[in-house]
């Protein structure tokens, strides 16, 4: 079997001192579009930044094609919730776009021109060039969203992660970035996305990891996705472990 | 020169420092830590000259950016370990460091060629008679060089660290997974803070000081959509805040910084006006 | 040193008509602003009182040259006038432009302070008699205060300490709350107005003991050290108040002994010096005591490993074993072993075990508690294993944490959940609980 794109292995986090993840265990293979599922609070965000190196995990670790996340963050874009930014900053799109190539160059290494190219067909890619001159403060919500995907291709990554693409997004928009999706996919680049609508969700994705503190289920949507699955992500027995979640966060607050 | 023409030109060399390094500030969100870097400065200038008993320009700078740091480091450290609001550690910080300073200076009064006057007031109107002497020519006011020294040092330093500066503003998120030290940087603009502030309150005084921080790099806040343009619009303005701050201080015989800080005020009351249609 | 208790003798025989003053403004305003400041400190506008102090003084300056008094009744109603202004530009900066709030205050902070530095400069050219020391409004100046001004903070502190209690039920909802506080109809805007009036007015009568820049202390400083010490408003209100009151005590006294010290700097030192103490010091959430805690949380879990790695290894052997040596505990337990010698002392001084030799054996007691131990580690493995689907290789670890705060109320709850559970993942039994196996003898 070929390596996978994303392996996380036993994966506990606590956010903000409280464990919001325990024991993740899962796999996903390259070139597959894959969600992120489970109701609000459930460690979704915390997952994505979890796999991105950007949170440190309490226990556990995650790969990227076989090597530690942190060898291997050039080839990972991640794209934030909208809210984590600052909409007034003085920046325009392309600017934004243009970050995802150069933000860690030194000054002494000149833009090239195949960094322009690059901005160039991410911004068309999404369907926003003719907005390159615009400052980020003019765009609709769905425009934003597809300034940062832009960005995370400017990245030129092999896996992207996304923190709801499609949350407050116009139908337009969604359809343009499912399109985006599946070119990437036949590109046999990885995304993982947290996703809300469970109505799209056997559409738009091919794999999906059902999370609610702890690893629901993980696997190809056709058989991962059944009721019984959606049950214990959404009900289930969950009292127990939140109670305890809520001791170890109080123990820790104390400390 | 003429003094007028030197006392223009300091105060527009101090606008430019200050709006340069406010601009980062400002978009940050610390514009309330400049202002409480430009006050605890005055313990690192007092212990600086007590443990040395120079006045030299050196210690003095190395006094100031020890404690700038500290300021940002103690406020860091209290928000974070201690678990206070950003705004309270920033304050309780800085009352600290001024208290201190201003003990210092009653404690060995007469000892300190400093005294807390000059910290809230400076004035720009002295600068044209302390000058420094080139050789056996006079070659004009000390704080002018001075000046002039610490904005090519902003500038190398905001040039070499554009990139970096702006990422960390924007998105510190995105910053981390690129692999950019965000912390570092966040350092790097204490130390230009600190640096500038010192450097312009001799001149100035520390309320000018922190007038220039954050006027001009709002008022450019509010006319351009572009980081680049921003840091030009804001230096731009501290120039015009300069001259006519003079002319309008001289016209009301008045303190010429305090006229100056004015000046800024009034631009950016203007540019609060200033129709959307305009903005570049 | 007589001298210095002869020194403080006269200072608290208040014979000094003076220094009276200054020590019941200096308490009197630092219990006020502690007052006042704790509002402020919640409702997160911690440097509110630096932005109002420097407001105040075009007022003053204002005030001055129009009535060429320095009465300062008519200086304090200046200064709370252009703070009123102050407060209402900057509510403009913040709600109508795009101008984020830190720098809407930092503006207003230093242009106001500009104009009433211009203003004073312009005044001080001209021939109006009696302005001299105008400025020293700005550094605070305590030892010259005389009655008329002590008068004046006396009847501002006790006005705003009368309003806190009049107001303290609808502020506090304000400042937890205030969506909720319209809700129900309360008169928010003038609520609000109220608190941000009273805050003008500690602000004011602050400025002439601790000058512009040092008077946010005592607005701010101690309502942030009283914090650390409750999670009730009103203890909070009263703390604050004290710790106000003593700085301004204390620092009367050192200006007393050493007439050269300022006393506004000396109270923002001793305010700061009780901050400092209440961060490290403050029961239940200050430093020292969350990190002693740590300490004796880590202690009681390396002692409860101990006690269920004894248990394990006594269990695996059929006929009874004469007792471990600490080789035995230690290839089992990733532990230094002057760690285990710690914790080995520390259970032998509970009587949980007895050492004979180099044989370490149970006490019935420390029998009893190590079976306790383990059998919560086993339950809740076996839930993560049955309910959360773990492989049997990935329980130990996550148990390992989570028994030391499984009280038994939560025990029974995964009893309830594991139906009668006996063998844990790697196919051991989970101990019975000890109240059980009395109930079957």
């Amino acid at each position: 079997m070929s390596i996978p794109a994303v392996e996380v292995h036993d994966l506990t986090v606590a956010y903000r001192q409280r464990p919001v993840l325990w024991d993740i265990d899962f796999s996903i293979p390259e070139g597959c579009l894959a969600a992120v599922v489970g109701p609000n609070g459930a460690g979704k965000s915390t997952l994505l930044k979890a796999v991105m190196g950007l949170l440190p995990s309490t226990s556990g670790y995650v790969n990227i094609f076989g090597e530690p996340v942190l060898n291997k963050r050039s080839i990972i874009a991640y794209v934030p919730q909208r809210e984590e930014v600052d909409w007034d900053f003085p920046i325009t799109v392309q600017e934004v776009v243009m970050m995802g190539r150069t933000g860690r160059l030194p000054f002494w290494r000149r833009v090239s021109t195949h960094d322009r190219n690059m901005v160039e067909q991410a911004l068309t890619e999404v369907g926003i060039f003719d907005l390159k001159h615009r400052h980020i403060s003019e765009l609709s919500g769905g425009q934003q969203q597809r300034v940062f995907i832009a960005r995370a291709l400017a990245q030129d990554a092999a896996i992207y992660l996304m923190d709801e693409p499609f949350a407050g997004v116009d139908a337009a928009t969604e359809k343009a970035v499912i399109e985006l999706f599946r070119k990437l996919k036949a590109a046999r680049k990885t995304v993982i996305c947290v996703h809300h609508d469970l109505h799209t969700l056997a559409d738009y994705f091919d794999y999906v990891v059902l999370v609610n503190l702890r690893l629901v289920a993980a696997g190809q949507t056709s058989a991962t996705l059944t009721p019984e699955n959606l049950n214990k992500t959404y009900g289930g027995r969950l009292g127990l472990l939140s109670e305890i979640t809520e001791r170890v966060r109080k123990r820790q607050v104390d400390m | 020169m003429s003094d007028a023409t030197w006392i223009i030109a300091t105060g527009a060399l101090a606008g430019i420092s200050c709006a340069l390094v406010g601009t980062f500030l400002v978009l940050r969100r610390l514009s309330m830590l400049g202002d409480a870097i430009s006050h605890s400065v005055l313990a690192g200038l007092v212990s600086g000259f007590l443990l040395t008993g120079s006045r030299s320009l050196p210690i003095m700078f190395i006094g100031a950016i020890a404690v700038g740091i500290l300021t940002a480091f103690i406020t860091n450290l209290l928000h974070e370990r201690g678990k206070l609001q950003q705004d309270a550690s920033i304050g309780i910080t800085f009352t600290w460091l001024f208290a201190l300073g201003v003990i210092l200076i009653s404690a060995f009064a007469g000892q300190v060629d400093l005294d807390q006057d000059c910290v809230l007031f400076g004035e720009i109107a002295f600068t044209p008679l302390d000058t420094v002497m080139f050789g056996n020519t006079d070659i004009g006011p000390r704080a002018f060089w001075t000046l002039l020294l610490v904005l090519s040092v902003n500038l190398l330093t905001i040039g070499a660290g554009y990139r970096q500066l702006k990422v960390c503003s924007f998105d510190p998120t995105l910053a981390r997974s690129l692999g950019v030290k965000v912390t570092f940087w966040h350092y790097v603009l204490m130390t230009l803070v600190s640096l500038t502030t010192v450097a312009a309150f001799e001149a100035v005084g520390s309320i000018l000081v922190v007038a220039l921080l954050v006027v001009p790099a709002n008022a450019a806040f509010l006319l351009t959509h572009r980081l680049g343009n921003m840091l030009a619009i804001a230096s731009l303005i501290a120039v015009i805040a300069s001259f006519s701050g003079y002319h309008l201080a001289v016209h009301f015989d008045a303190s010429i910084s305090a006229g100056m800080a004015l000046s800024a005020g009034l631009l950016l009351a203007l540019s609060l006006f200033v129709p959307r249609g305009l903005r570049s | 040193m007589t001298g210095m208790i002869q020194e403080l003798a006269n200072f608290w025989s208040l014979s000094d008509r003076n220094v009276l003053w200054v020590l019941l403004g200096a308490a009197l305003l630092g219990l006020s602003n502690g007052i006042i400041g704790c509002f402020a400190f919640l409702q997160r506008k911690s440097l509110i009182g630096d932005a109002l102090a420097h407001a105040a003084l075009p007022g003053v300056v204002f005030m001055f040259y129009f009535t060429h008094s320095r009465d300062p009744w008519l200086l304090l109603a200046g200064a709370g006038l252009s703070c009123i202004v102050a407060h209402v530009c900057s509510e403009y900066l913040i709600r109508r432009t795009k101008i984020k709030e830190d720098s809407a205050l930092a503006i207003i902070l230093s242009l106001s302070f500009a104009l009433g530095v211009f203003m004073l400069s312009m005044i001080q050219k001209l021939p109006i008699p009696n302005q001299a020391g105008l400025d020293k409004i700005l550094f605070g100046q305590a030892a010259a205060m005389n009655s008329a001004d002590v008068k004046l903070l006396a009847i501002s502190s006790c006005i705003l300490v009368l309003l806190t209690l009049l107001c303290f039920r609808s502020w506090r909802l304000l400042v937890f709350d205030p969506v909720y506080a319209t809700s129900i109809g309360l008169p928010v805007r003038w609520l609000q107005g109220a608190l941000s009036a009273a805050l003008v007015l500690a602000v004011v009568i602050g400025l002439q003991l601790a000058g512009v820049v040092l008077v946010a202390a005592l607005i701010l400083t101690p309502a942030a050290a009283a914090r650390y010490w409750t999670n009730k408003l009103g203890t909070m209100l009263i703390l604050a108040g004290m710790f106000g009151a003593l700085s301004g005590v204390f620092a009367t006294q050192v200006s007393y002994l050493a007439p050269r010290m300022p006393t506004g700097p000396w109270m923002v030192m001793a305010v700061t010096a009780i901050f400092a103490v209440s961060l490290l010091f403050a029961p239940s959430r200050g430093l020292l005591i969350r990190a002693l805690r740590r300490h004796r949380q880590q202690l009681r879990i390396n002692e409860e490993n101990v006690l269920r790695t004894m248990y394990k290894l006594l269990e695996q052997h059929r006929s009874p074993l004469p007792g471990l040596d600490s080789a035995q505990i230690l290839s089992f337990r990733s532990m230094l072993p002057q760690q285990l010698e710690l914790v080995l002392k520390r259970l032998k001084r509970r009587s949980e075990i007895v050492q004979d030799g180099a044989l370490i054996n149970f006490t019935s007691s420390g029998y009893q508690h190590a079976r306790a131990l383990t059998r919560r580690h086993r339950l809740w493995e076996a839930y993560l294993a049955e309910r959360l689907g773990l492989a049997a290789d990935h329980v130990h670890r996550d148990a390992e944490e989570i028994e030391h705060i499984l009280g038994p109320d939560l025990e029974a709850a995964l009893l309830d959940e594991l139906e009668q559970s006996t063998s844990d993942p790697h196919g051991r039994s989970i101990p019975r609980s000890i109240s059980k196996e009395h109930e079957h003898e």
